[in-house]
């Protein structure tokens, strides 16, 4: 038998509910509007970072790791770029170039590792040396015959002329670290603003201040560096509090953020540009009418202007438009022009011999497949439409995405490649051709090779009179342009997005640097 | 041993049966409850739009028209256009063709397969049921969707993987019920009058046992065919399925997840289109399920 005397009738309980409801939603306010409000015109004490990519460990000497440490103000280099990339001093006060193979960098005083040790000309000499031994890239790329220790300054001696070395050093493969420590605890042995502790994780890991750090302690006590591969994921972390700082947003959320007062978005016209690789290796790309018809069927204003919604800045050529090198051949850049890149591949016997809609030679269609990776937000968005856009030259293309391009990059297991990449990280166009364009390149995964251009290239890193470097590279891409092993969509625009109240973080056209000792 | 005229005599009766039972059927049709009619009419009218969509759209759903790109819902693109231009309504029209036959397809052949050895596995026994249900057991040990994806990851991205691996993880259930209804049946009356006749296997499987059978089979089916629909949308959406430029809803869904802040019709049309279709399906499928049990007076 039910006891009624306990029950709740049917008018309280609406009742209670009702009032229920209101506390909350009166208590969620009220909570809201003082949190927002202690927030305003405060310094965070802890400040979350969404980032696009992760590093592989904290040793800034495997392989492009030390970009990562340095834009997360881990490490240091002995010279750093500005928003303009003239070399400013760093952990070196002054340099010069004292003969074509030698360079004096001074010391600069009062500086700490993380570990608390001091910094010295032997422990950035044992840096140095170390970064050279461990990547073959840094070997490559200073050519030391020798360093030594002359009082507080260190000498580089070269085996050949290295007119860059100045902006060589500047690359974060050269961050300078404590030897001794940084095997074993490698986010801790940086001199930056802030160190990693206790950390088991790439891709999500806590900072804290480094309150011995040379230039001022930071004012934020931690950083919380999260890694989150969807753009769209990184702005929805912003939208909802989770976030402070997103970084490499796409062009629908820069536009749609732009008008809310909440937020601040910083860009940068940036040295990266977005380009596909043709790999030599495969029978219809070793043929250049192939190549040059791929890149004549290539709209780059309306791909970099409508579908990525100006993120890119439209222009066929290897370095961004704004150089004086690259303004120099801009009436040999790639452009856009559908019916000579059909003319091309009709007059070079790719004809649509079944009426399918592609191209075949020698009874083979024209298939080929394109790798393209998540972490650059517009590489996903241009690989279907360059489907599209080949199609109508009767190309197929088969798109294939990589959580890690690296995978097929290197073994040159690809037919096109879309990449994104920085083109003068040393300052100087010797940077992107060396690594890129040399036969023996680091990078050179197509495997394109010209016999003229590798002569240009080797001549100019040691020349050290900058107009003869930049009228070389006007050479070189005039030859990169007329055998297109390339195509080329435009620059990339940097861009991050802080929340109310955050500021300090830097955006540069080179991607090296973004926490700061300044961050509030 | 049976003569060739008294095989085809037996034989005969049984098309009788087959006649009489789709006379009852329509008959049932007629006298069935709103909610079965409504269901159905859905069911062929999907089916219908993909039959015909392709030729009624719009537009072309593969033209792209950059100048359109990410437009909002107006009177020109009612559903709006991708960020390749493309018109997102006929797109999600042309998709109901792929989405839906595929699902179709994915559940038919399952069902058949699944049918054949479940009844093989009841009707045999011994060591042939022992085998085929220990097999059974290895593919039903792994999460079906878990167990799709990593063979689709094998295989590779595509229609033929992403059907196989669906087939691969639907015959279970199938064959597991096959089974069971065909142990309950092999000691029934019927079917022991039928042995005694001098039926022959394949006759009393075929013609005694199937009529009785294929009604809960297809419930079945009726009632998986929104699953296996939002298994091969998640195969797409995880890009293992259906590959760009196909109009397919679950790969909408992935090409629209980049804008899902600035522009979520992009994902909100195929996925309401997913939705629509899951539920029609699933309400038929119960329809069919309540008409089985009222006639039967079964409980599952």
């Amino acid at each position: 038998m039910v006891d009624n005397n306990h029950c709740m009738s049917r008018r309280q309980f609406v009742v209670g509910a009702c009032a229920t409801a209101f506390a909350y939603t009166t208590l969620g306010q009220l909570t809201g509007c003082a949190a927002s409000n202690d927030n305003e015109g405060t310094t965070h004490d802890l400040l979350t970072i969404v980032y696009n990519d992760a590093p592989n460990s904290f040793d800034p000497a495997n392989k492009w790791d030390g970009w990562y440490t340095s834009c997360r103000g881990l490490t240091e280099t002995l010279v750093a770029f500005d928003e303009q990339m003239n070399l400013i001093p760093c952990l070196s006060t002054e340099w010069t170039n004292e003969d074509s193979l030698t360079w004096r960098f001074t010391i600069r005083q009062g500086v700490t590792f993380h570990t608390g040790r001091a910094l010295t000309p032997e422990a950035v000499k044992a840096s140095l040396e170390r970064s050279i031994t461990k990547s073959s890239r840094a070997a490559s790329k200073l050519n030391a015959a020798s360093i030594d220790v002359e009082g507080n300054d260190i000498v580089i001696t070269t085996t050949k002329p290295v007119a860059t070395l100045s902006g060589e050093i500047a690359e974060p493969v050269f961050s300078i670290v404590d030897v001794d420590h940084v095997d074993s605890d490698p986010s801790r042995s940086g001199t930056g603003p802030y160190y990693g502790e206790n950390v088991d994780s790439t891709e999500n890991f806590t900072l804290s201040a480094f309150a011995d750090y040379w230039d001022g302690a930071p004012g934020v006590a931690t950083l919380n560096c999260q890694t989150v591969t969807d753009a769209n994921a990184r702005a929805m972390g912003l939208r909802s509090g989770d976030a402070n700082i997103a970084a490499s947003l796409l062009a629908n959320d820069l536009t749609a953020l732009q008008h809310d007062n909440n937020y601040s978005i910083l860009t940068s016209e940036s040295v990266r540009q977005v380009f596909m690789i043709c790999n030599f290796a495969n029978e219809f790309l070793a043929d250049k009418a192939v190549r040059q018809a791929l890149s004549y069927a290539t709209d780059r204003e309306t791909l970099c202007n409508n579908l990525l919604g100006g993120n890119i800045y439209p222009n066929g050529l290897p370095f961004p438009s704004y150089l004086s090198y690259a303004q120099a051949v801009e009436d040999d850049a790639q452009t856009y022009d559908l019916d000579k890149a059909n003319q091309l591949l009709t007059d070079a016997g790719y004809i649509d011999s079944d009426g399918d809609g592609y191209r075949e030679k020698n009874g083979r269609k024209i298939s080929l497949t394109l790798a393209y990776y998540g972490t650059r937000p517009e590489l996903p968005v241009l690989a279907p439409a360059l489907q599209d856009a080949y199609k109508q030259i009767g190309v197929e293309i088969v798109p294939q995405f990589y959580e890690n391009v690296d995978n097929v990059y290197y073994n040159g297991s690809f037919d096109l490649c879309l990449y994104n990449t920085t083109t003068i990280g040393n300052g100087d166009p010797s940077y992107y051709l060396k690594m890129y364009f040399l036969s023996t390149g680091s990078e050179n995964a197509g495997k394109f090779s010209n016999a003229e251009l590798d002569q240009i290239i080797t001549d100019m890193q040691q020349n050290f009179d900058q107009s003869a470097r930049f009228d070389a590279a006007q050479q070189a891409e005039c030859i990169i342009l007329d055998e297109c092993p390339d195509i080329f969509f435009g620059t990339a625009r940097m861009n991050a997005v802080c929340g109310k109240g955050v500021s300090g973080y830097e955006v540069c056209p080179v991607e090296y640097y973004g926490v700061t000792s300044h961050m509030a | 041993m049976i003569s060739a005229s008294h095989e085809k005599a037996y034989t005969s009766s049984c098309q009788v049966t087959w006649l009489d039972r789709l006379r009852t059927l329509y008959q049932n049709l007629i006298a069935t409850p709103i909610t079965f009619k409504i269901s159905l009419i859905a069911v062929l009218a999907i089916v219908a739009i993909g039959i015909i969509g392709p030729f009624i759209v719009p537009f072309d759903p593969y033209a792209t028209d950059y100048a359109a790109s990410l437009a909002a819902p107006n009177a020109v693109h009612w559903f709006g256009c991708d960020a390749m231009g493309r018109d997102v309504f006929s797109r999600v029209i042309c998709g109901t063709r792929i989405s839906v036959f595929l699902s179709l397809a994915a559940v038919a052949i399952p069902l058949v397969i699944g049918a054949i050895v479940g009844a093989v596995a009841a009707y045999a026994g011994g060591w042939i049921d022992e085998v085929l249900m220990r097999i059974a057991d290895i593919f039903q040990a792994f999460p079906e969707i878990i167990l799709g994806v990593a063979i689709v990851g094998v295989l590779g991205p595509g229609l033929a993987n992403a059907l196989f691996a669906v087939v691969a993880v639907m015959w279970i259930r199938y064959a597991r019920l096959m089974r069971s209804l065909v142990l309950r049946l092999l000691h029934a009356d019927f079917i022991e009058t039928a042995r005694m006749s001098g039926a022959s296997h394949r006759q009393i499987l075929v013609h005694h046992m199937l009529p009785h059978l294929v009604p809960q089979l297809l419930v079945m089916g009726t009632l998986d065919i929104g699953f296996v629909m939002l298994t091969l949308a998640s195969f797409s959406f995880l890009g293992l399925g259906i590959q760009a430029p196909t109009a397919e809803w679950g790969s909408m869904l992935n090409d629209g997840r980049l804008y899902f802040a600035s522009s979520p019709y992009l994902m909100v049309f195929p996925g309401c289109a997913i939705f629509i279709t899951v539920l029609v399906f699933n309400v038929f499928g119960n329809c069919l399920s309540d008409r089985l049990e009222r006639r039967k007076g079964i409980s599952w």
